[in-house]
């Protein structure tokens, strides 16, 4: 190989690379960007509908656990990341643990799972509702979710 | 004689150009992985990733989003006939492959149900398909992950109707009544 074809190859080489790198950088970093700043509020979702459909599905145990992990999850999220909407999810993931507790006649779980419930849902900016509108409200919620 | 002369040059710049477009490309994947990194930096610099628990947040909101853009794929190529079924296979391959490597114990139930309902999907299609044998197949392997979900009733025709419920909501339109309204 002559040093022409040398000099060539490796300049082919150079400004392919960097210009490739240039606009790889250019068009990833927007999306890497939005991807970071929208995972915390998009991806909780496919939880939320697992632990509805569980709620909704499954026995009451299941049910439980379900709503327990999402809780427990978003607590975490919200010790990182506070923010409204996963406060109202934590509001009506506690709603619904205080109603499966309340019809296996555990009304002291029940009660304290509701004032857990009232407090993310005064925590969210919302007004604080008492424990038969947060019923109320999960009521109109599950029938909506099941539309 | 003219050949001859323009052979070599005609050779070094073929071989010029094939080095350009693929370094260019490898360049592209480079800067892209150089994009999440650099991204990734920002964060913790300013802060967003110093707490010891956010690694564990953001893997699982990471599983969770992977589950979802499996999802998509599914969902926006349903209407076309030959991709819609190469989709909801690649929707349970990577739910699979999800499930085998994923860290956080709290998400296998909810690649599960997902999983399960991509099963249910595709026993529909496969049905739809006069492919009885792997509609049955399909069919099973949903139940299995449903009876293990905890799910009070998991027949045939009841996870049909869960199926088509969570399609309806991607597609924004109302539910099949169980009354027939």
């Amino acid at each position: 190989m002559t040093l022409a074809a040398k000099v060539t190859y490796f300049t082919a080489l150079f400004i392919g690379l960097s210009v490739g790198a240039f606009f790889g950088f250019k068009t990833a970093a927007p999306m890497v960007e939005a991807y970071y700043d929208n995972l915390h509020l998009t991806a909780p979702m496919v939880f939320s509908r697992f632990s509805y459909l569980q709620y909704s599905y499954a026995d009451t145990a299941h049910a439980k656990a379900a709503l327990y992990a999402l809780a427990g999850f978003l607590e975490e999220l919200e010790k990182l990341q506070p923010e409204q909407a996963q406060e109202r999810e934590l509001a009506f993931t506690y709603a619904r643990l205080a109603v499966l507790e309340e019809a296996a006649e555990k009304l002291d779980e029940s009660h304290a799972l509701m004032a857990k419930a009232r407090y993310w849902h005064s925590s969210s900016g919302l007004r604080d509702y008492s424990e038969s509108e947060m019923k109320a409200t999960l009521k109109i919620l599950d029938a909506r979710a099941q539309e | 004689m003219a050949g001859m002369k323009k052979g070599p040059i005609g050779v070094w710049f073929n071989v010029a150009l094939v080095i350009l477009v693929s370094s260019a490309w490898v360049g592209s994947k480079a800067g892209s992985k150089i994009a999440q990194l650099w991204e990734k930096h920002q964060r913790q610099k300013h802060g967003m990733v110093r707490d010891p628990n956010w690694a564990h947040v953001e893997s699982t909101l990471s599983e969770l989003s992977a589950i979802q853009i499996l999802q998509l794929y599914a969902f926006v190529t349903r209407n076309d006939k030959n991709l819609s079924k190469k989709y909801l296979l690649n929707e349970i391959m990577g739910l699979e492959e999800l499930k085998r490597r994923s860290g956080a114990a709290e998400i296998g139930p909810v690649i599960d149900i997902y999983l399960a309902l991509a099963y249910v999907d595709a026993a529909i299609a496969e049905e739809q398909d006069n492919n009885k044998e792997l509609a049955t197949k399909n069919m099973s392997s949903a139940q299995t992950l449903f009876r293990s979900l905890g799910w009070r009733d998991y027949s045939e025709e009841a996870l049909k109707l869960v199926v088509r419920r969570e399609l309806d909501r991607w597609n924004g339109q109302p539910q099949i009544r169980l009354d027939g309204k």
